[in-house]
């Protein structure tokens, strides 16, 4: 087949590339999974706690939003609802990455039209890129069934089915990138049109789950037919722990199939470099809004910004509305009490203080992925050309760094309000006051801003090691704040991640203490960074 | 009147840890001239441009733009210049138009009047997003900015590269008339063509020292001169003469240079040898670029 010479030797350029993040993303997935297995046996370890819990998930509406339908009391319901929408999801955009990196920016950086002009047939790009997404996806889902196989309470043949689902998802969100990347003439167009085919079809299965029916015993859900136009829902249908639904894997593997065969056809029919949808066209003249440091900085972060308000948004109402409908679940678990803090005031309050500053933690990706953003320009040569105008690095930093605190600042604030909303739909009798929800959330911002402080100061030193610097940084503060007390890993570590000062409030009285030394401390560091980066030579080609 | 200078870089130093990227580096600019700046690539060009606009701090010697030294300077001498890079990167997203009026905004302010002229005269629809132009086209993007500022100064990294014949000739134009308003200019380029066209003066550079400055005719002066000669007799006996270099013969053809304090007896040679047709002219720039570069090598070995 001629179309598909060089698809071998350009397979292995794609492996050397993605030495280091695909391995790591697979380690990752895996590692969750296998490390949430343990605390999952140990917060429901009888069928008193099983039963509790997927009643609260089968009633609840955020139950049925992120964890789907429960089926029964048993093992397997939970971790279905637990572990399977983030092994999805991640699976899902590891497989849209794999596919725009190695098709799409090839084209966008010009090398797409080297390989094209060397020895490689039409075809060999493309077929590169899914060779290596699926064989990443069959390695996932094989990982995930040695890691569930030997769990007890579960069953091999689940498991397998588990890993099966899994890995065909992220095939078949591989299919659905290989279209964007021939519709968009550049990978993050590529990416944000794929992730929002993503994010549609989780609103899709999570509207259905939602109107799902409940048996007689409260204890299962049944999907409506809505979720079965999802196929994020195809993907938790397959139900690997209880009814066991091949049809479910047929429709993900003959719909990935023929997306595939139509990526081939739109690539067919384009120009290398070209694409399907045309680059709009832009406006003559830059509204007034545009010309400053801080305008220009608010036009190239605003995208970014949206997106993570509305992720604020439901995380905010995620944690009152589980605080409120999850209640007897967490109040008969030995390990929840471990978890929440120390309590003083209602089960909600202990629940909503000790939540907030853990989710503060996952989403302080907001800051770090931001501020990466901010550091490339200084990567790419823009920041020479903004500097060799009339403005100082001074002014430069500044005004990004505060864009970003002020996002976070706007990004708590809205996740207490809209938490405040959300809980006092879903309560019958709220024992928790809506002001004190807002404020629980708005103390998060010392600590965002002590995080993005020390990114700025690193940023400030040099670029060279600040990508790998800032995920590695997330990846502590984010896995300490879930594990660390799962783990009794000793208190010193917990302790370096700023989102562990926060104060638990309402569950304990107001101490702005620990507030105030993070502000200082975040400006201090701001200030320093101030200075180093003013001193130091621009990193250029 | 006492030339002013615009630029004033005495025995400037950078040092990337253990590697000099500049030793010693010379160049003065003076109010008014296009300044060709000529070296082969990593000479050092790009570091001095960098170092002369306050991204990069020097390591030794000194460096006065507007007669200030640069580093921390950036509001006040900024709105003075516009600068050209030689890989022209902006916002992908961005319009033309949008790079165009950012970049002249933060330098203090746009010249309508000039924005739209220049928009015609390098036929640039600005209506494209920026990712979306040609190498060309970018260049022009970053050009047009910089010829839309009102300033007085213009440093430009290699800014043509990209351009058609014809775009080239534009930019030249343009510059002629940017020299008329008394503007100064510092042009870094690999087209010598241009270079011998614009310039009035020329620093080259190699391996971050200035090996040759002055005006373009005066170098040439003191380079050989090129000889293409007919004869009626044998030109062989020229080949053994003194300050007679690259001597090579076709026929009744032979081509040579001569060093300058050797013409005069070079020359009375030739006139025993009944010359039938001469050419003679000053070496051109490309000549002398690989004649410094061959020479430098040869130092350098040695």
């Amino acid at each position: 087949m001629r179309v598909f010479k060089g698809t071998a030797r350009l397979i292995r350029l794609a492996l050397r590339r993605d030495r280091v993040v695909l391995p790591l993303t697979i380690f990752l997935v895996v590692i969750m999974v296998a490390g949430s297995i343990p605390a999952l046996y140990e917060a429901y370890p009888d069928t008193a706690a099983q039963t509790s819990y997927v009643a609260s998930a089968a009633t609840s509406s955020v139950g049925r939003i992120f964890s789907g339908t429960v089926q029964g009391a048993n093992l397997g319901s939970i971790v279905m609802a637990e572990l399977y929408f983030f092994t999805a999801i991640i699976v899902a955009i590891m497989s849209i990455f794999i596919i725009s990196r190695h098709t799409r920016y090839n084209e966008e950086i010009g090398a797409g039209e080297m390989i094209g002009s060397s020895v490689t047939g039409r075809s060999a790009q493309l077929s590169a890129a899914l060779a290596l997404a699926v064989c990443a996806n069959i390695l996932v889902g094989l990982l995930l069934f040695a890691t569930l196989a030997p769990a007890e309470g579960l069953s091999v043949d689940g498991a397998a089915l588990f890993g099966a689902s899994i890995a065909l998802v992220g095939i078949f969100f591989a299919s659905i990138g290989a279209i964007t990347a021939q519709l968009s003439d550049y990978r993050r167009g590529a990416n944000s049109l794929a992730i929002s085919i993503l994010a549609v079809s989780f609103l899709v299965r999570a509207f259905g789950d939602a109107l799902g029916e409940l048996s007689a015993d409260g204890l299962s859900v049944t999907a409506s037919w809505i979720s079965w136009l999802s196929p994020l829902g195809w993907g938790y249908q397959v139900l690997p722990f209880s009814e066991q639904n091949y049809v479910a894997l047929l429709l993900l593997f003959i719909g990935a199939s023929a997306l595939i065969l139509l990526s081939y056809t739109l690539m067919k029919r384009r120009d290398i470099g070209s694409s399907i949808f045309q680059a709009k066209a832009g406006p003559n003249r830059a509204p007034s809004y545009l010309l400053s440091i801080t305008g220009l900085g608010f036009r190239l972060q605003r995208s970014q910004l949206y997106a993570w308000l509305t992720a604020f948004i439901l995380a905010g109402s995620m944690i009152t509305v589980v605080a409120n409908d999850y209640r007897e679940a967490f109040e008969e678990t030995e390990l929840f009490q471990e978890l929440l803090a120390p309590a003083s005031g209602s089960f909600t309050d202990t629940v909503i203080a000790s939540m907030f500053p853990l989710i503060a933690a996952m989403l302080s990706a907001y800051v770090v992925a931001t501020m990466i953003k901010v550091s490339q320009e200084e990567t790419s040569g823009r920041l020479e050309q903004l500097l060799a105008s009339a403005k100082t690095r001074t002014a430069w930093l500044v005004s990004n760094s505060s864009l970003i605190a002020g996002g976070a600042v706007l990004c708590f604030v809205v996740m207490g309000f809209f938490g405040g909303i959300s809980y006092y739909i879903a309560a019958d009798t709220p024992e928790t006051e809506f002001m004190d929800i807002v404020i629980s959330s708005g103390f998060n911002i010392p600590a965002m801003l002590l995080f993005l402080s020390i990114l700025t100061l690193v940023f400030s030193v040099s670029t060279k090691f600040f990508k790998s610097f800032a995920w590695f940084a997330y990846a502590f503060v984010a896995l300490i704040g879930s594990f660390a007390s799962i783990f009794s890993w000793p208190q010193w570590t917990q302790n370096l991640s700023p989102f562990s000062h926060t104060p638990l409030y309402p569950a304990t009285d107001i101490d702005y203490g620990p507030l105030y030394v993070m502000l200082i401390l975040a400006a201090i560091l701001t200030v320093l960074s101030i200075v180093i980066f003013s001193r130091r030579d621009l990193q250029l080609k | 009147m006492a030339t002013e200078n615009v630029i004033e870089i005495k025995n400037l130093t950078k040092e990337f840890g253990d590697f000099k990227a500049l030793d010693e580096l010379n160049l003065t600019v003076q109010k008014g001239e296009v300044h060709g700046f000529l070296g082969p690539n990593g000479a050092g060009k790009s570091t001095t441009i960098r170092i002369l606009l306050g991204l990069m701090r020097k390591t030794g010697g000194s460096i006065k733009l507007f007669d200030e030294e640069p580093w921390g300077k950036n509001v006040v001498l900024h709105k003075r210049l516009a600068y050209v890079p030689g890989d022209v990167n902006l916002w992908p997203n961005l319009s033309g138009g949008e790079c165009i009026d950012l970049l002249a905004d933060l330098r203090g302010g746009i010249d309508e009047k000039k924005r739209a002229t220049l928009l015609k005269l390098f036929k640039l629809d600005p209506t494209k997003k920026f990712r979306t132009y040609s190498k060309g086209n970018k260049q022009k993007v970053a050009l047009v900015a910089a010829f839309a500022s009102n300033v007085d100064l213009y440093i430009l990294d290699e800014p043509t590269s990209g351009l058609d014949p014809l775009m080239e000739a534009t930019f030249q134009e343009y510059v002629r008339g940017l020299k008329s308003e008394g503007k100064t200019i510092l042009l870094s380029s690999h087209i010598l063509a241009e270079v011998e066209a614009l310039c009035d003066r020329v620093t080259i550079i190699r391996d971050g020292s200035t090996i040759e400055t002055g005006a373009l005719g005066d170098i040439q002066r003191l380079q050989h001169t090129q000889f293409e000669v007919e004869t009626e007799k044998s030109a062989k006996s020229l080949e053994k003469l003194s300050g007679v270099h690259n001597f090579n013969q076709q026929g009744n053809t032979v081509t040579f240079s001569v060093e300058p304090k050797k013409l005069t007896s070079v020359t009375k040679k030739l006139s025993d040898l009944n010359v039938t047709h001469i050419v003679s002219h000053p070496p051109k720039l490309e000549e002398l670029f690989l004649q410094y570069y061959d020479k430098n090598k040869a130092r350098k070995d040695a």
